[in-house]
Protein backbone atom coordinates (compact mmCIF):
# COMPACT_ATOMS: atom_id res chain seq x y z
CA UNK A 1 0.00 0.00 0.00
CA UNK A 2 1.28 3.12 -0.71
CA UNK A 3 1.35 5.27 2.41
CA UNK A 4 0.63 8.85 1.92
CA UNK A 5 -0.05 11.59 5.28
CA UNK A 6 -3.56 12.64 5.25
CA UNK A 7 -3.70 16.47 4.28
CA UNK A 8 -4.78 17.34 8.78
CA UNK A 9 -2.06 15.71 9.84
CA UNK A 10 0.87 13.46 10.62
CA UNK A 11 -0.77 9.90 10.91
CA UNK A 12 -0.37 7.19 7.58
CA UNK A 13 -3.78 6.82 6.09
CA UNK A 14 -3.10 3.28 6.61
CA UNK A 15 -3.39 3.56 10.43
CA UNK A 16 -6.10 5.51 10.05
CA UNK A 17 -8.00 2.84 7.88
CA UNK A 18 -7.48 0.42 10.32
CA UNK A 19 -8.95 2.30 12.71
CA UNK A 20 -11.96 3.26 10.39
CA UNK A 21 -12.60 -0.37 9.36
CA UNK A 22 -12.44 -1.40 13.19
CA UNK A 23 -15.02 1.16 13.83
CA UNK A 24 -17.14 -0.25 10.67
CA UNK A 25 -16.77 -3.54 12.22
CA UNK A 26 -18.27 -2.00 15.50
CA UNK A 27 -21.25 -1.06 13.94
CA UNK A 28 -21.86 -3.56 10.98
CA UNK A 29 -25.27 -4.68 12.69
CA UNK A 30 -26.49 -1.62 10.83
CA UNK A 31 -25.90 -1.09 7.62
CA UNK A 32 -27.34 2.64 8.20
CA UNK A 33 -25.34 3.96 10.93
CA UNK A 34 -22.17 2.06 9.45
CA UNK A 35 -22.83 4.14 6.15
CA UNK A 36 -22.75 7.75 7.97
CA UNK A 37 -19.49 6.69 9.82
CA UNK A 38 -18.21 5.50 6.66
CA UNK A 39 -19.19 9.00 5.06
CA UNK A 40 -18.27 11.16 7.67
CA UNK A 41 -14.47 9.55 8.56
CA UNK A 42 -14.06 9.29 4.49
CA UNK A 43 -14.88 13.49 4.27
CA UNK A 44 -12.39 14.07 7.23
CA UNK A 45 -10.02 12.06 5.90
CA UNK A 46 -9.90 12.25 2.71
CA UNK A 47 -10.91 15.96 2.06
CA UNK A 48 -14.19 15.93 0.01
CA UNK A 49 -16.81 17.93 -0.10
CA UNK A 50 -19.62 15.89 0.20
CA UNK A 51 -19.89 11.55 0.40
CA UNK A 52 -22.46 9.65 -0.44
CA UNK A 53 -23.02 6.14 0.12
CA UNK A 54 -25.62 4.16 -1.70
CA UNK A 55 -27.11 0.72 -1.94
CA UNK A 56 -28.03 -1.13 -5.14
CA UNK A 57 -31.69 -2.42 -5.36
CA UNK A 58 -30.00 -5.35 -7.10
CA UNK A 59 -29.80 -6.97 -3.38
CA UNK A 60 -32.32 -4.64 -1.73
CA UNK A 61 -34.93 -5.64 -4.14
CA UNK A 62 -36.85 -2.08 -3.46
CA UNK A 63 -35.34 0.71 -5.24
CA UNK A 64 -32.66 1.22 -8.07
CA UNK A 65 -30.83 2.83 -5.33
CA UNK A 66 -31.30 4.07 -1.99
CA UNK A 67 -29.01 6.30 -0.48
CA UNK A 68 -27.49 5.44 2.96
CA UNK A 69 -26.08 8.19 4.10
CA UNK A 70 -25.20 12.15 2.76
CA UNK A 71 -22.55 13.72 4.22
CA UNK A 72 -22.98 16.42 4.97
CA UNK A 73 -27.30 15.56 5.66
CA UNK A 74 -27.94 18.85 3.75
CA UNK A 75 -27.21 17.60 0.39
CA UNK A 76 -29.07 14.18 0.87
CA UNK A 77 -31.41 16.06 -1.65
CA UNK A 78 -28.98 14.65 -3.95
CA UNK A 79 -30.58 11.45 -4.41
CA UNK A 80 -33.79 12.72 -6.35
CA UNK A 81 -31.46 14.83 -8.82
CA UNK A 82 -31.68 12.76 -12.11
CA UNK A 83 -27.53 13.22 -12.66
CA UNK A 84 -26.71 11.55 -9.58
CA UNK A 85 -29.20 8.45 -10.49
CA UNK A 86 -27.81 7.79 -13.90
CA UNK A 87 -24.41 8.39 -12.57
CA UNK A 88 -24.80 5.85 -10.44
CA UNK A 89 -26.24 3.58 -12.98
CA UNK A 90 -23.31 4.00 -15.13
CA UNK A 91 -20.97 3.40 -12.25
CA UNK A 92 -22.05 -0.50 -12.34
CA UNK A 93 -19.50 -0.87 -15.11
CA UNK A 94 -16.44 0.29 -12.99
CA UNK A 95 -14.90 -2.15 -11.03
CA UNK A 96 -12.82 -0.20 -8.66
CA UNK A 97 -12.30 2.49 -6.86
CA UNK A 98 -12.40 5.63 -10.04
CA UNK A 99 -11.36 9.47 -10.37
CA UNK A 100 -13.62 11.13 -12.57
CA UNK A 101 -14.35 14.86 -13.92
CA UNK A 102 -12.00 17.25 -12.29
CA UNK A 103 -10.30 19.95 -13.35
CA UNK A 104 -8.77 18.57 -16.56
CA UNK A 105 -11.83 17.39 -17.30
CA UNK A 106 -10.69 14.14 -18.09
CA UNK A 107 -8.77 11.24 -16.58
CA UNK A 108 -5.11 11.03 -17.17
CA UNK A 109 -2.38 10.03 -16.78
CA UNK A 110 -0.66 13.23 -14.71
CA UNK A 111 -3.49 12.59 -11.80
CA UNK A 112 -3.07 8.56 -11.72
CA UNK A 113 0.69 8.30 -12.83
CA UNK A 114 1.68 7.66 -8.95
CA UNK A 115 -0.73 4.68 -8.41
CA UNK A 116 0.46 0.84 -8.84
CA UNK A 117 -1.22 -0.86 -11.31
CA UNK A 118 -3.45 -2.02 -8.99
CA UNK A 119 -5.32 1.22 -7.45
CA UNK A 120 -7.96 2.58 -9.26
CA UNK A 121 -9.28 2.39 -12.94
CA UNK A 122 -7.67 3.92 -15.18
CA UNK A 123 -10.68 5.17 -17.47
CA UNK A 124 -8.83 5.94 -21.33
CA UNK A 125 -9.98 9.27 -21.97
CA UNK A 126 -13.10 9.71 -23.86
CA UNK A 127 -14.26 6.01 -22.83
CA UNK A 128 -16.82 7.17 -20.25
CA UNK A 129 -17.48 10.60 -21.46
CA UNK A 130 -21.07 10.51 -20.13
CA UNK A 131 -19.23 9.31 -16.71
CA UNK A 132 -17.33 12.05 -16.83
CA UNK A 133 -19.61 14.59 -17.53
CA UNK A 134 -22.01 13.97 -14.77
CA UNK A 135 -19.67 13.82 -12.28
CA UNK A 136 -18.32 17.37 -13.13
CA UNK A 137 -21.76 19.14 -13.33
CA UNK A 138 -22.67 17.53 -10.17
CA UNK A 139 -19.16 19.09 -8.88
CA UNK A 140 -16.33 20.70 -11.26
CA UNK A 141 -13.81 19.62 -8.58
CA UNK A 142 -12.41 15.64 -9.03
CA UNK A 143 -14.91 12.55 -7.83
CA UNK A 144 -13.98 9.50 -7.16
CA UNK A 145 -16.99 6.57 -7.84
CA UNK A 146 -16.10 3.45 -4.86
CA UNK A 147 -18.23 0.51 -6.58
CA UNK A 148 -18.77 -2.02 -3.64
CA UNK A 149 -19.35 -5.81 -4.72
CA UNK A 150 -18.94 -9.00 -3.16
CA UNK A 151 -18.46 -12.02 -4.77
CA UNK A 152 -18.98 -10.32 -7.43
CA UNK A 153 -22.42 -9.01 -6.52
CA UNK A 154 -23.33 -5.10 -6.90
CA UNK A 155 -23.73 -4.58 -3.17
CA UNK A 156 -23.33 -0.45 -3.98
CA UNK A 157 -21.42 2.54 -4.21
CA UNK A 158 -19.33 5.31 -2.55
CA UNK A 159 -19.99 8.54 -4.39
CA UNK A 160 -17.37 11.19 -3.75
CA UNK A 161 -17.92 14.31 -4.94
CA UNK A 162 -15.55 17.15 -5.00
CA UNK A 163 -11.79 16.05 -3.73
CA UNK A 164 -10.03 19.07 -2.09
CA UNK A 165 -6.45 17.40 -2.10
CA UNK A 166 -5.69 16.08 -5.50
CA UNK A 167 -2.38 15.22 -5.07
CA UNK A 168 -2.81 12.58 -3.05
CA UNK A 169 -5.17 10.81 -5.50
CA UNK A 170 -2.86 7.60 -5.52
CA UNK A 171 -2.86 7.20 -1.63
CA UNK A 172 -6.65 8.17 -1.81
CA UNK A 173 -7.88 5.44 -4.11
CA UNK A 174 -5.87 2.92 -1.96
CA UNK A 175 -7.22 3.62 1.29
CA UNK A 176 -10.91 2.94 -0.78
CA UNK A 177 -9.88 0.19 -2.32
CA UNK A 178 -9.34 -1.44 1.31
CA UNK A 179 -12.66 0.30 2.65
CA UNK A 180 -14.52 -0.79 -0.18
CA UNK A 181 -14.37 -4.45 0.45
CA UNK A 182 -14.81 -4.62 3.91
CA UNK A 183 -17.73 -2.43 3.31
CA UNK A 184 -19.17 -4.25 0.76
CA UNK A 185 -18.91 -7.28 3.28
CA UNK A 186 -21.06 -5.35 5.70
CA UNK A 187 -23.35 -4.26 3.34
CA UNK A 188 -23.66 -7.82 2.28
CA UNK A 189 -24.47 -9.04 5.54
CA UNK A 190 -27.05 -6.81 6.35
CA UNK A 191 -28.56 -7.24 3.30
CA UNK A 192 -29.12 -10.71 3.86
CA UNK A 193 -30.03 -9.90 7.24
CA UNK A 194 -32.36 -7.58 6.40
CA UNK A 195 -33.70 -9.93 3.60
CA UNK A 196 -34.09 -12.68 6.62
CA UNK A 197 -36.44 -10.32 9.16
CA UNK A 198 -38.05 -9.51 5.98
CA UNK A 199 -38.35 -12.71 4.97
CA UNK A 200 -39.43 -13.61 8.56
CA UNK A 201 -41.71 -11.02 8.81
CA UNK A 202 -43.38 -11.10 5.95
CA UNK A 203 -44.40 -14.69 6.71
CA UNK A 204 -45.54 -14.15 10.27
CA UNK A 205 -47.95 -11.62 9.12
CA UNK A 206 -48.92 -14.33 6.55
CA UNK A 207 -49.98 -16.28 9.41
CA UNK A 208 -50.96 -13.71 11.59
CA UNK A 209 -53.89 -12.98 8.88
CA UNK A 210 -53.91 -16.31 8.31
CA UNK A 211 -54.91 -17.28 11.68
CA UNK A 212 -56.98 -14.43 12.23
CA UNK A 213 -59.00 -15.75 8.91
CA UNK A 214 -58.94 -19.32 10.75
CA UNK A 215 -60.03 -17.89 13.75
CA UNK A 216 -63.45 -15.78 12.22
CA UNK A 217 -64.43 -18.69 10.54
CA UNK A 218 -64.01 -20.38 13.68
CA UNK A 219 -66.35 -17.75 15.83
CA UNK A 220 -68.45 -17.39 12.68
CA UNK A 221 -68.94 -21.19 13.48
CA UNK A 222 -69.78 -21.45 16.89
CA UNK A 223 -72.24 -18.06 16.65
CA UNK A 224 -74.21 -20.28 13.84
CA UNK A 225 -74.22 -22.96 15.77
CA UNK A 226 -75.24 -21.27 18.99
CA UNK A 227 -78.51 -20.12 17.06
CA UNK A 228 -79.06 -23.17 15.67
CA UNK A 229 -79.22 -24.86 19.21
CA UNK A 230 -81.07 -21.82 20.37
CA UNK A 231 -83.56 -22.17 17.67
CA UNK A 232 -83.88 -26.32 18.49
CA UNK A 233 -84.78 -25.26 21.74
CA UNK A 234 -87.38 -22.51 21.27
CA UNK A 235 -88.94 -25.12 18.83
CA UNK A 236 -88.94 -27.53 21.25
CA UNK A 237 -90.58 -25.64 23.66
CA UNK A 238 -93.43 -25.01 21.24
CA UNK A 239 -94.32 -27.88 20.94
CA UNK A 240 -94.15 -28.65 24.64
CA UNK A 241 -96.26 -25.87 25.03
CA UNK A 242 -98.58 -27.39 22.25
CA UNK A 243 -98.48 -31.12 24.09
CA UNK A 244 -98.91 -29.40 27.44
CA UNK A 245 -102.46 -27.47 26.41
CA UNK A 246 -103.61 -30.67 24.85
CA UNK A 247 -102.61 -32.32 28.18
CA UNK A 248 -104.66 -29.58 29.59
CA UNK A 249 -108.17 -30.79 27.77
CA UNK A 250 -107.25 -34.75 28.16
CA UNK A 251 -110.57 -36.39 29.72
CA UNK A 252 -108.82 -39.28 30.95
CA UNK A 253 -105.40 -40.59 32.88
CA UNK A 254 -104.28 -42.33 29.92
CA UNK A 255 -104.74 -39.95 27.52
CA UNK A 256 -102.69 -36.79 30.31
CA UNK A 257 -99.74 -39.99 30.93
CA UNK A 258 -99.46 -40.31 27.44
CA UNK A 259 -99.14 -36.56 26.60
CA UNK A 260 -96.92 -36.37 29.55
CA UNK A 261 -94.56 -39.44 28.61
CA UNK A 262 -94.04 -37.55 25.25
CA UNK A 263 -93.44 -34.19 27.16
CA UNK A 264 -90.95 -35.73 28.71
CA UNK A 265 -89.08 -37.25 25.51
CA UNK A 266 -89.05 -33.85 23.62
CA UNK A 267 -87.59 -32.58 27.59
CA UNK A 268 -84.55 -35.20 27.07
CA UNK A 269 -83.84 -33.95 23.63
CA UNK A 270 -83.99 -30.84 24.15
CA UNK A 271 -81.84 -30.78 27.22
CA UNK A 272 -79.06 -32.19 25.48
CA UNK A 273 -79.20 -29.16 22.86
CA UNK A 274 -79.59 -26.68 26.11
CA UNK A 275 -76.26 -28.50 27.45
CA UNK A 276 -74.08 -28.06 24.34
CA UNK A 277 -75.19 -24.76 23.66
CA UNK A 278 -73.94 -23.84 27.41
CA UNK A 279 -70.69 -26.20 26.73
CA UNK A 280 -68.00 -23.94 25.35
CA UNK A 281 -67.10 -26.28 22.20
CA UNK A 282 -70.26 -27.22 20.92
CA UNK A 283 -70.27 -30.56 19.85
CA UNK A 284 -70.36 -32.91 22.91
CA UNK A 285 -72.51 -33.21 26.02
CA UNK A 286 -70.86 -34.42 29.44
CA UNK A 287 -72.96 -37.24 30.76
CA UNK A 288 -72.10 -36.71 34.81
CA UNK A 289 -74.21 -33.35 34.20
CA UNK A 290 -76.34 -33.92 31.86
CA UNK A 291 -77.76 -37.62 32.87
CA UNK A 292 -78.68 -36.24 36.64
CA UNK A 293 -80.82 -33.52 34.93
CA UNK A 294 -82.40 -35.20 32.92
CA UNK A 295 -83.51 -37.83 35.19
CA UNK A 296 -84.59 -35.39 37.91
CA UNK A 297 -86.60 -33.45 35.26
CA UNK A 298 -87.80 -37.19 34.06
CA UNK A 299 -89.01 -37.63 37.94
CA UNK A 300 -90.19 -34.44 38.47
CA UNK A 301 -92.86 -34.60 36.14
CA UNK A 302 -94.65 -38.01 36.80
CA UNK A 303 -93.73 -38.55 40.87
CA UNK A 304 -91.63 -36.06 42.16
CA UNK A 305 -91.04 -37.63 45.78
CA UNK A 306 -89.24 -40.41 44.18
CA UNK A 307 -85.44 -40.21 45.03
CA UNK A 308 -82.83 -40.53 42.51
CA UNK A 309 -79.31 -42.26 43.16
CA UNK A 310 -76.62 -41.55 40.90
CA UNK A 311 -73.03 -43.01 40.03
CA UNK A 312 -71.86 -41.71 36.72
CA UNK A 313 -68.00 -41.24 35.61
CA UNK A 314 -67.52 -38.38 33.21
CA UNK A 315 -67.82 -39.20 29.54
CA UNK A 316 -68.86 -37.24 26.79
CA UNK A 317 -70.89 -37.80 24.42
CA UNK A 318 -71.93 -36.58 20.74
CA UNK A 319 -74.85 -34.84 19.25
CA UNK A 320 -75.82 -37.87 18.09
CA UNK A 321 -75.21 -40.08 20.32
CA UNK A 322 -76.66 -38.27 23.69
CA UNK A 323 -80.07 -37.90 21.82
CA UNK A 324 -80.71 -41.91 21.85
CA UNK A 325 -79.16 -41.99 25.03
CA UNK A 326 -80.88 -39.64 27.05
CA UNK A 327 -83.95 -40.65 25.43
CA UNK A 328 -83.31 -44.27 26.50
CA UNK A 329 -82.59 -42.88 30.06
CA UNK A 330 -85.55 -40.84 29.95
CA UNK A 331 -87.59 -43.60 28.73
CA UNK A 332 -86.98 -46.03 31.50
CA UNK A 333 -87.22 -43.11 34.38
CA UNK A 334 -90.41 -42.39 33.42
CA UNK A 335 -91.54 -45.72 33.35
CA UNK A 336 -89.92 -46.22 36.93
CA UNK A 337 -91.42 -42.67 38.04
CA UNK A 338 -95.64 -43.79 36.75
CA UNK A 339 -94.85 -47.24 38.54
CA UNK A 340 -94.06 -45.63 41.51
CA UNK A 341 -96.53 -42.91 41.57
CA UNK A 342 -99.14 -45.69 40.40
CA UNK A 343 -98.40 -47.80 43.33
CA UNK A 344 -100.54 -45.81 45.74
CA UNK A 345 -100.19 -45.82 49.00
CA UNK A 346 -96.80 -47.90 48.82
CA UNK A 347 -93.21 -45.90 50.00
CA UNK A 348 -92.22 -43.56 47.34
CA UNK A 349 -89.18 -45.51 45.50
CA UNK A 350 -86.10 -44.72 44.30
CA UNK A 351 -84.13 -45.10 41.20
CA UNK A 352 -80.67 -45.69 40.72
CA UNK A 353 -78.76 -44.76 37.59
CA UNK A 354 -75.20 -45.32 37.01
CA UNK A 355 -72.50 -45.37 34.15
CA UNK A 356 -69.18 -46.64 34.71
CA UNK A 357 -66.02 -46.75 32.41
CA UNK A 358 -64.93 -50.59 31.92
CA UNK A 359 -61.87 -50.96 29.62
CA UNK A 360 -62.32 -48.14 26.60
CA UNK A 361 -66.09 -49.66 27.19
CA UNK A 362 -69.43 -48.17 29.26
CA UNK A 363 -71.92 -49.39 31.35
CA UNK A 364 -75.20 -47.40 31.52
CA UNK A 365 -77.20 -49.29 34.56
CA UNK A 366 -80.93 -48.19 35.37
CA UNK A 367 -82.45 -50.14 37.93
CA UNK A 368 -85.88 -49.39 40.22
CA UNK A 369 -84.39 -49.96 43.89
CA UNK A 370 -88.39 -50.72 45.02
CA UNK A 371 -90.53 -53.48 44.87
CA UNK A 372 -92.88 -51.17 43.34
CA UNK A 373 -91.14 -50.26 40.51
CA UNK A 374 -89.47 -52.67 37.82
CA UNK A 375 -88.68 -51.81 34.53
CA UNK A 376 -88.69 -55.28 32.56
CA UNK A 377 -92.35 -54.77 31.98
CA UNK A 378 -92.12 -51.83 30.25
CA UNK A 379 -95.10 -50.40 28.29
CA UNK A 380 -95.15 -51.68 24.61
CA UNK A 381 -93.64 -48.39 22.74
CA UNK A 382 -91.10 -47.76 25.24
CA UNK A 383 -89.50 -50.92 25.59
CA UNK A 384 -89.41 -50.95 21.82
CA UNK A 385 -88.05 -47.42 21.85
CA UNK A 386 -85.45 -48.27 24.22
CA UNK A 387 -84.27 -51.53 22.22
CA UNK A 388 -84.26 -49.53 18.63
CA UNK A 389 -82.39 -46.52 20.42
CA UNK A 390 -80.05 -49.12 22.03
CA UNK A 391 -79.66 -50.62 18.71
CA UNK A 392 -78.75 -47.13 16.98
CA UNK A 393 -76.26 -46.83 18.87
CA UNK A 394 -74.70 -50.40 18.69
CA UNK A 395 -74.79 -51.24 21.95
CA UNK A 396 -75.98 -54.60 23.65
CA UNK A 397 -78.52 -54.27 26.29
CA UNK A 398 -80.20 -56.82 29.11
CA UNK A 399 -83.20 -56.39 30.64
CA UNK A 400 -82.97 -57.53 34.77
CA UNK A 401 -85.71 -59.78 35.74
CA UNK A 402 -86.24 -59.30 39.57
CA UNK A 403 -87.64 -57.48 42.16
CA UNK A 404 -84.89 -54.73 41.63
CA UNK A 405 -85.58 -54.93 38.07
CA UNK A 406 -83.46 -53.10 35.72
CA UNK A 407 -81.48 -52.17 32.84
CA UNK A 408 -78.12 -52.60 31.29
CA UNK A 409 -76.94 -50.84 27.90
CA UNK A 410 -73.21 -52.05 27.26
CA UNK A 411 -71.83 -48.93 25.32
CA UNK A 412 -68.14 -48.94 23.01
CA UNK A 413 -66.34 -45.67 23.61
CA UNK A 414 -66.68 -45.11 20.19
CA UNK A 415 -70.36 -44.99 20.08
CA UNK A 416 -70.37 -41.91 22.11
CA UNK A 417 -68.73 -40.10 19.59
CA UNK A 418 -70.49 -40.84 16.52
CA UNK B 1 -99.04 -13.46 42.53
CA UNK B 2 -100.09 -11.04 39.77
CA UNK B 3 -97.39 -12.14 37.47
CA UNK B 4 -97.06 -10.19 33.82
CA UNK B 5 -95.99 -12.37 30.52
CA UNK B 6 -93.88 -11.00 28.04
CA UNK B 7 -93.22 -13.69 25.16
CA UNK B 8 -93.63 -13.25 21.31
CA UNK B 9 -94.25 -16.78 20.46
CA UNK B 10 -97.87 -17.23 21.72
CA UNK B 11 -98.25 -20.98 21.88
CA UNK B 12 -95.16 -20.58 24.33
CA UNK B 13 -96.96 -17.71 26.09
CA UNK B 14 -100.45 -19.99 26.63
CA UNK B 15 -98.96 -22.32 28.20
CA UNK B 16 -96.44 -20.32 30.28
CA UNK B 17 -99.81 -18.86 31.83
CA UNK B 18 -101.36 -22.50 31.78
CA UNK B 19 -98.95 -23.32 34.33
CA UNK B 20 -98.30 -20.71 36.60
CA UNK B 21 -102.12 -20.45 37.04
CA UNK B 22 -101.75 -24.22 37.50
CA UNK B 23 -99.51 -23.42 40.74
CA UNK B 24 -101.98 -20.93 41.77
CA UNK B 25 -101.38 -18.05 40.29
CA UNK B 26 -102.76 -14.66 38.58
CA UNK B 27 -101.33 -13.90 35.20
CA UNK B 28 -102.70 -10.22 34.38
CA UNK B 29 -101.49 -9.55 30.95
CA UNK B 30 -99.58 -11.13 27.63
CA UNK B 31 -97.04 -9.06 26.23
CA UNK B 32 -95.65 -9.60 22.91
CA UNK B 33 -92.41 -7.36 22.60
CA UNK B 34 -90.34 -5.40 25.40
CA UNK B 35 -92.14 -2.21 24.62
CA UNK B 36 -95.57 -3.46 25.60
CA UNK B 37 -94.75 -5.15 28.53
CA UNK B 38 -92.55 -2.14 30.24
CA UNK B 39 -96.41 0.01 29.80
CA UNK B 40 -98.24 -2.84 30.77
CA UNK B 41 -96.37 -3.40 33.88
CA UNK B 42 -96.34 0.13 35.09
CA UNK B 43 -100.45 -0.37 34.20
CA UNK B 44 -100.87 -3.41 36.41
CA UNK B 45 -97.94 -3.65 38.84
CA UNK B 46 -97.25 -7.11 38.75
CA UNK B 47 -95.62 -9.25 41.40
CA UNK B 48 -93.51 -10.25 38.96
CA UNK B 49 -92.49 -10.49 34.97
CA UNK B 50 -92.04 -13.40 33.44
CA UNK B 51 -89.72 -11.82 30.51
CA UNK B 52 -88.35 -13.47 27.34
CA UNK B 53 -85.37 -12.11 25.88
CA UNK B 54 -85.20 -12.18 22.43
CA UNK B 55 -88.58 -10.64 20.83
CA UNK B 56 -88.87 -7.70 19.01
CA UNK B 57 -85.13 -7.58 18.86
CA UNK B 58 -82.47 -9.88 20.02
CA UNK B 59 -81.99 -8.37 23.83
CA UNK B 60 -85.46 -6.56 24.06
CA UNK B 61 -85.92 -8.43 27.23
CA UNK B 62 -83.24 -7.28 28.88
CA UNK B 63 -83.46 -3.83 27.69
CA UNK B 64 -87.20 -3.76 28.95
CA UNK B 65 -86.00 -5.05 32.02
CA UNK B 66 -83.64 -2.36 32.46
CA UNK B 67 -86.74 0.10 32.17
CA UNK B 68 -89.04 -1.84 34.75
CA UNK B 69 -85.96 -2.10 37.17
CA UNK B 70 -84.99 1.57 36.90
CA UNK B 71 -89.02 2.76 37.04
CA UNK B 72 -91.27 0.25 38.89
CA UNK B 73 -88.67 -2.13 40.21
CA UNK B 74 -90.62 -5.20 39.56
CA UNK B 75 -88.56 -8.02 39.92
CA UNK B 76 -87.99 -9.84 36.53
CA UNK B 77 -88.20 -13.31 35.95
CA UNK B 78 -86.10 -14.47 32.69
CA UNK B 79 -87.18 -17.26 30.36
CA UNK B 80 -85.11 -17.84 27.09
CA UNK B 81 -83.85 -20.38 24.98
CA UNK B 82 -80.49 -18.24 25.26
CA UNK B 83 -78.86 -19.34 27.99
CA UNK B 84 -75.03 -18.91 27.49
CA UNK B 85 -72.96 -17.44 30.41
CA UNK B 86 -72.98 -14.04 28.31
CA UNK B 87 -76.94 -14.04 28.16
CA UNK B 88 -76.69 -15.01 32.03
CA UNK B 89 -74.30 -12.06 32.51
CA UNK B 90 -77.09 -9.49 31.39
CA UNK B 91 -79.31 -11.01 32.85
CA UNK B 92 -77.55 -10.43 36.08
CA UNK B 93 -76.74 -6.83 35.51
CA UNK B 94 -80.82 -5.82 36.10
CA UNK B 95 -80.72 -8.48 39.14
CA UNK B 96 -83.56 -10.71 37.78
CA UNK B 97 -84.46 -12.76 40.67
CA UNK B 98 -84.17 -16.26 38.30
CA UNK B 99 -83.78 -17.31 34.69
CA UNK B 100 -85.75 -19.93 33.63
CA UNK B 101 -83.90 -22.11 30.30
CA UNK B 102 -86.28 -23.26 27.72
CA UNK B 103 -88.21 -25.67 27.36
CA UNK B 104 -88.59 -25.36 31.39
CA UNK B 105 -90.23 -27.63 33.70
CA UNK B 106 -92.91 -27.15 36.09
CA UNK B 107 -89.91 -27.38 38.69
CA UNK B 108 -88.12 -24.44 36.96
CA UNK B 109 -90.80 -22.84 36.96
CA UNK B 110 -91.62 -23.46 40.44
CA UNK B 111 -88.25 -22.62 41.37
CA UNK B 112 -88.49 -19.38 39.97
CA UNK B 113 -91.73 -18.28 41.77
CA UNK B 114 -90.07 -19.60 45.10
CA UNK B 115 -87.30 -16.67 44.37
CA UNK B 116 -89.53 -14.18 43.72
CA UNK B 117 -91.50 -14.74 47.26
Amino acid sequence: MVELQPSSGGVPYSILIADLLQALLAKAENPRTCAELLGESVRGLIGVKSVYVVRCAEASASHRHELLSAVPARRAGIAADPRFLELLELSHRLERPTPLGGETGKIGGDRLGARGPSTGDRLEAGSEPRLEKLAADLDPKLSIIVPLSYGGRRMGAVVLLGIMDQANIAGILDALSSIAGVFALILRNAFLYENLEEAVAERTAWLEAERAKLQAAVDERQVLLREIHHRVKNNLQIVDSLLHLQGELAEDDAAAKALLIARSRIGAMSMVHQELYAADELSSVELSAYVPKLVRMALEAAAPSMEARFEIDRAKASLGAAIPLGLIINELAVEAAVRSAAAAGAEAGSLFVGLKARDGSYELRIAAEDAAGGLEAAPKLGRALVEALAGQLGARFAWEPGGGAGFTLYLSAEALRR
Amino acid sequence: MKLLIAEDESIIAMSLASQLKALGHEVVALCQTGGDCVLKTAEEHPDAVFMDICMESERAGIEAAKLIRRSVGTPIVFCSAYDDPETRRLAGEVEAVAFVSKPFSKAALRQALEAIA
